[in-house]
């Protein structure tokens, strides 16, 4: 590992120091390309890309703006809710309707019925089953 | 540098001698490290030139300018090869002689010499931007359009056939010169 390390700074020293240096500007050569851009037509550029762009900044605001209230919107502790004044119970009474509920006849007759019907469904349905695995077998 | 780029995109013309001057050396030691002819160069210069003209609209003073012209002028270069590349028709394929020279045969006066003839240009290309124009492997990322994760694993790999290229050759030359 060392030894690799070592192979690797060797080399980048070596490839360092081995990089030709830079020579002087070529002036006939920096001449010829000015006098090419200035023949070239112009570009039309101006302040296209000055920092700060307001658009963006507008942008950031806006985005800003619509984060602050969603985090607002999701902190804000629910309001208690109101109590509507309520006639006091009592508990006979409760007691009265909720037997009146649960003993009242069509509540049974339409239990019962539910009932028997579901009886009825599941004999068909066992009737059906073994019908059908007869037949498998046979 | 920024502000002539900054006079250049304001309209101001003039501002682009002291770009060019402070380019030609650079760009021309690029070129010629990435094998483009004396007699080319002055082209892509101008071609290159002529390219950072027209973009000092959109070239962000904030960032660098140095990675921003060579990606530029790479381009340029990249174009420029793609042009020369010679094309044969497959029957006469044969019969045309290969310019390629082996290793041994190229003049190997320094180790650029050495990695030139023995790695393929693009990794070639990432050791020079990083070694020849000391560039950080985030810039090198931005000059060559890849990742800086990738620019690392490929600068390694480089590194690493390079060591092994001066190993199998027996040239620790290279090496002892420190």
């Amino acid at each position: 590992m060392q030894k690799k390390q070592h192979t690797r700074d060797a080399l980048e020293a070596v490839l360092r120091q081995a990089a030709p240096a830079l020579r002087k500007a070529d002036p006939t050569r920096v001449e010829a390309a000015c006098e090419r851009v200035a023949a070239a037509p112009s570009a039309g550029f101006a302040n296209t890309c000055e920092p700060p762009h307001l658009g963006r900044l507008l942008a950031r605001a806006a985005a800003c703006l619509v984060l602050a209230s969603g985090i607002a919107v999701l902190m804000r502790t629910p309001a208690a809710p109101t109590r509507l004044p309520t006639a006091p119970i009592s508990t006979a009474e409760l007691a009265r309707t909720f037997d009146s509920v649960v003993n009242a006849p069509s509540l049974e007759t339409s239990l019962t019925t539910e009932a028997d019907d579901l009886t009825d469904d599941f004999t068909d349905l066992t009737i059906a089953i073994k019908n059908h695995a007869f037949s498998l077998i046979l | 540098m920024r502000q002539a780029m900054r006079a250049v995109a304001a309209g101001d013309r003039n501002a682009f001698r002291t770009i060019a001057e402070a380019l030609e050396p650079r760009l021309a030691r690029f070129f010629a490290q990435l094998g483009v002819p004396e007699t080319d160069r002055d082209d892509l210069f101008q071609e290159s030139c002529l390219r950072l003209y027209h973009a000092a609209g959109s070239y962000d003073a904030r960032r660098p300018f140095l990675p921003w012209a060579m990606t530029v002028a790479r381009r340029v270069m990249l174009n420029w090869h793609r042009a020369c590349k010679p094309t044969v028709a497959l029957e006469e394929a044969d019969a045309v002689p290969s310019k390629q020279q082996g290793p041994s045969a190229a003049a190997e006066a320094d180790i650029w010499q050495f990695a030139r003839a023995r790695l393929p240009r693009e990794a070639y290309e990432l050791l020079w931007l990083c070694y020849g124009e000391d560039f950080e492997p985030a810039e090198i990322a931005a000059v060559t359009g890849r990742t800086g994760v990738h620019v690392r694993v490929l600068l390694h790999r480089a590194r690493a056939a390079l060591a092994q290229a001066l190993e199998k050759s027996g040239e620790t030359r290279f090496l002892k010169k420190r």
